[in-house]
């Protein structure tokens, strides 16, 4: 049951997306004199969220997130529609950085001192046809059967950063060191895993093999501080010659979480057979006889013991170049090795009206689900603010229909 | 200054309702078809009858053996004991004074007989196993004093008992007081006194000296007393020789099978019943039984039949146990039981939870017959047993076994509709016939999940199973039916079986059994709060 719970609680809250640690801001890379001149700090605050998949769609995942019936017609269209394996994500983050523009470290005017905090949530689940099926369809179909259910992938990791770095102001390179707390931390890895119903429907025989971890059940809530680790984050931008463009390479969560010492540790390989309450004592001579409950009868076998986790890591590599004074093209690719997203691959084209807003509108390939279409305004017709509002999967706001849905807000001050 | 402002006021509520619509506002659900066992269980047997009663043969037919005591006699108080108070007031066998006795000096010794206040026998001897003997000394003499009270015949392993008691002086006004508290347990008494042809008399040897360290002098006038009072409080008794006089008990005693049976409810037809009587005696006293009725009662349906054997009912005469050294031979009386010469399949077949019994027992009915010998040891005394044979080879007609279930009433939410599949496997040689019904809390009738279906009848030969039967029963699952297997109602089972013909009798084993399986193909609602 314990096991049940988890896998219908990772498709509540784990669905994935892509992700959306941009790079350098176009603007700040595009209008870097201007902003900047003679300030001496600034302040971005910016949220994320995304959830993403190449089956679930969005209006499957509203009746998750926010509750209502999911109509029988809608799971059945999923199953018929679902691969031998599927995948969702899901990624939210809300970050605050300071840039300290007066700060000229190692002698040098243009490295400033940066601090940050940000909290982040990063979940995804791989499932099979048949395991999707049977949460949502359930069994009958399958009397006299056996179904694979295998192989079922669930990962979800919260955490809290506290770093602190330099920044370039010159290309607005960032190497960033950060203290992390550990919020959150499940997983799931069933290798194997099916299910036989008999055709008489007396047993039900459940098999699977694999492991599951969770962070100290006993912590819960944001900053529960559930283990400690590091993380090193760096976002480097190369000029072009000629001031055409910049070359961007980034990585993020470069680290780990040591997980405490409270942390569970499961393994699972067992084969289950079901056959229902043993009530064999109906007639017995007990005269309180009242109905059985059912009790936790999944086999495994629990040990408590600290684990380090790498943190879910993100590389991106982009070419910003410019075509004229009014477009230029943004292309690269991101790389979430941690989870389960595909190489993502993004090409944009974008818009500086040099009036303070600039657009972007952008074709996106991999990640949590396929091909997207995304579109960001950015402006610093505010003075000394910046505003961005973006999203890759425009069309996700779109319908229900399409799988994702995502937005990034970001504002900034500058002093 | 006023795009500042508007610009903050459309941030502010933008993300507002951004937030605002994300807010869980109900449970998710969605609809799953359910399939799968629910229960599985076995009937045999032993779940209608306590393991303990029952027995194989070599046939591997069942029996039921039914052991009960019938007597519940308390005849150790024949030979009781009660409190006993024995007070001495002990004088200075002198004239004048003051006399100055030094340390050391007797001044009075005296023996006494004490008769016990027992009234009902004539006891030569006791064992005690627990009680106390306190003594209270009270010395009016100027001078200190050692009381000794010796009872040569009260010993334990062979020693005499004896009480001593150290007082200090005191005086007509004002005696000085010494108390003191002896066990019991593990005592013999002789009560036969100093000759040896007493009865309930116990012989003391009282001495009263001035104290060997007193530091001075006893002045002593003459007149001056010492007394002594001595209690037997709460004697128990373990072993008593003497004659225990006549007496009579009424047994008007109710024996209760309901903890050890869940005898069904019908007509039942046994056959090759016995019931034996043993009456076994460890009392050196002859006891003479009458039975004035055995009658067996079955409170739920009200029934109720006599034994009407002549053999039991006459009086029944139960010669005295012998004892040679320390080993008691005890006597027996049989009385063997049987269809030939009793009612006995009948009283059965009332399917007894108690059986009430009326009898009368008279203790030595012949007197003294044995001049004063008669012995008893208290843990171990008259009992009377009825062991109960019946061959489990039966005819039933309407036999029900009954079972109300009380659900727990914990609700689970749970919108489903679908069946329920009860696959019985009947291994009895006859039939069932399964009414399951949904009761509220009063055992009022709400639904019929099962109504009055017959399960087919478990193959024989000779009598005996060969092949088990099984039968499906559906039982269509309702929203009504989940809502109120989720109230705290009850669900009332009942399995009526029917051999062919009441008259024909069907042998039981060991094969025999229901298995029960319990499964479902319904859809469900799954719902995530």
């Amino acid at each position: 049951m314990r096991m049940m719970r988890y896998i219908l609680v990772s498709f509540l809250f784990l669905t994935a997306a892509e992700q959306f640690f941009a790079q350098t801001n176009a603007v700040l890379l595009f209008h870097n004199d201007s902003l900047f001149r003679e300030k001496h700090a600034y302040l971005e605050v910016s949220g994320l969220g995304a959830f993403g998949s190449d089956l679930i769609h969005n209006g499957f995942m509203e009746k998750m997130y926010l509750g209502g019936h999911i109509a029988d017609e809608t799971i059945d269209e999923l199953v018929g529609n679902a691969s031998e394996q599927n995948r969702a994500g899901l990624d939210a983050k809300i970050s605050m950085q300071w840039w300290d523009l007066s700060s000229g470290l190692f002698n040098d005017p243009c490295l400033q001192m940066t601090v940050g905090i940000s909290t982040e949530n990063h979940g995804y689940v791989g499932f099979s046809q048949n395991m999707f099926s049977l949460l949502f369809r359930g069994n009958t179909a399958w009397a006299g059967e056996k179904r694979e259910l295998g192989p079922f992938y669930a990962g979800y990791q919260a955490f809290q950063k506290f770093s602190v770095g330099i920044v370039n102001q010159r290309t607005y390179s960032q190497y960033r060191l950060s203290f992390v707390s550990g919020q959150d931390y499940t997983s799931i890895h069933l290798r194997d895993a099916s299910i036989y119903t008999t055709s008489a429907l007396d047993s039900i025989q459940l098999s699977y093999e694999g492991e599951m971890y969770r962070a100290d059940p006993d912590k819960k809530g944001f900053g529960s501080g559930k283990g400690l680790g590091a993380a090193f984050d760096m976002d480097w931008n190369i000029p072009m010659k000629d001031n055409k463009g910049w070359f961007g390479i980034s990585a993020y969560n470069i680290g780990f979480i040591k997980w405490n010492g409270q942390t569970e540790n499961y393994t699972l390989d067992s084969t289950f057979t079901w056959t229902g309450f043993d009530i064999g004592d109906l007639f017995d001579l007990d005269e309180d006889l009242s109905l059985p409950n059912l009790e936790d009868t999944i086999g495994y076998t629990m040990e408590q013991k600290s684990r380090w986790i790498a943190l879910p890591l993100d590389i991106r590599v982009r070419m910003l170049r410019k075509l004229n004074d009014v477009f230029f093209v943004d292309a690269g690719i991101a790389v979430q090795p941690y989870q389960l997203s595909l190489p993502e691959l993004r090409l944009a084209f974008g818009q500086d009206l040099k009036c303070g807003w600039q657009f972007t509108e952008q074709v996106l390939f991999g990640g949590y689900s396929g091909f997207r279409l995304g579109a960001g305004v950015r402006s610093t017709a505010l003075k000394n603010f910046i505003f961005h509002l973006g999203s890759e999967n425009i069309l996700g706001w779109m319908g229900e229909d399409f799988r994702g849905r995502d937005i990034s807000l970001a504002i900034s001050r500058i002093f | 200054m006023m795009i500042n402002f508007k610009a903050k006021i459309w941030c502010l509520l933008i993300l507002t309702i951004s937030l605002a619509s994300c807010i869980r506002e109900e449970a998710t659900t969605w609809n799953i078809n359910a399939a799968g066992p629910i229960a599985h269980g076995r009937l045999s047997l032993g779940d209608m009858v306590a393991d303990s009663l029952l027995s194989l043969d070599e046939t591997g037919l069942w029996h039921l053996i039914i052991s009960e005591n019938l007597t519940d006699l308390n005849l150790d108080s024949i030979v009781s004991i009660p409190d006993t108070t024995i007070k001495q007031s002990l004088l200075v066998p002198l004239i004048g004074g003051p006399f100055s006795i030094p340390p050391n000096s007797s001044i009075i010794g005296i023996d006494e007989e004490n008769s016990l206040n027992v009234s009902q026998a004539s006891l030569k001897e006791v064992h005690v196993k627990g009680g106390m003997l306190e003594y209270t000394v009270r010395n009016y003499i100027n001078g200190y004093l050692t009381c000794t009270y010796e009872l040569p015949g009260v010993t334990k392993n062979g020693e005499m008992a004896v009480l001593v008691a150290n007082t200090e002086p005191g005086s007509s006004s004002n005696p000085d007081i010494s108390f003191g508290v002896l066990d019991l347990s593990g005592y013999e008494m002789d009560l036969t006194g100093e000759s040896g042809n007493e009865i309930n008399t116990l012989l003391s040897h009282i001495i009263v000296k001035t104290s060997a360290d007193a530091p001075v002098n006893a002045e002593i006038f003459g007149m001056d007393s010492v007394s002594i009072e001595l209690k037997i409080v709460d004697p128990q008794i373990s072993y008593a020789r003497g004659y225990f006089g006549q007496h009579q008990y009424s047994l008007d005693q109710t024996v209760d099978f309901g903890d050890a049976l869940n005898l069904p409810q019908g007509i039942l037809n046994l056959s090759e019943i016995s019931v034996d009587f043993e009456v076994e005696n460890f009392v050196g006293a002859d006891a003479q039984i009458q039975f004035n009725q055995l009658l067996a009662v079955n409170t739920y349906s009200a029934l109720s039949n006599s034994l009407n054997s002549p053999d039991l009912l006459s009086q029944i005469n139960v010669t005295r146990a012998t004892q040679i050294g320390d080993q008691i031979f005890p006597t027996y009386q049989h009385i063997a039981i049987s269809e030939s010469n009793s009612n006995v399949d009948v009283f059965i077949e009332t399917l007894p939870n108690q059986v009430q019994i009326d009898a009368d027992i008279t203790i030595n009915p012949l007197g003294n017959i044995s001049d004063n010998n008669d012995f008893i040891y208290t843990d171990k005394t008259l009992n009377a047993w009825m062991n109960i044979d019946v061959p489990l080879c039966i005819g039933m007609s309407g036999l029900a076994l009954s079972r109300e279930i009380e659900l727990t009433g914990d609700s689970i939410d749970l919108v489903a509709n679908g069946e329920l599949f009860l696959h019985l496997t009947n291994g009895f040689p006859f039939s069932a016939e399964i009414n399951l019904v949904l009761r509220n809390e009063d055992s009022e009738w709400i639904s019929n999940l099962i109504d009055s279906t017959t399960m087919t009848t478990g193959l024989t030969t000779d009598g005996f199973l060969v092949l088990p039967q099984t039968s499906v029963f559906t039982i269509p699952v309702t929203q009504f039916v989940i809502d109120n297997l989720n109230a705290p109602n009850r669900l009332f089972l009942e399995i009526t079986f029917d051999t062919p013909e009441a008259v024909e009798f069907i042998k039981l084993t060991e094969d025999n059994f229901i298995d029960f399986v319990l499964t479902t193909r319904a859809g469900t609602q799954i719902s995530i709060q």
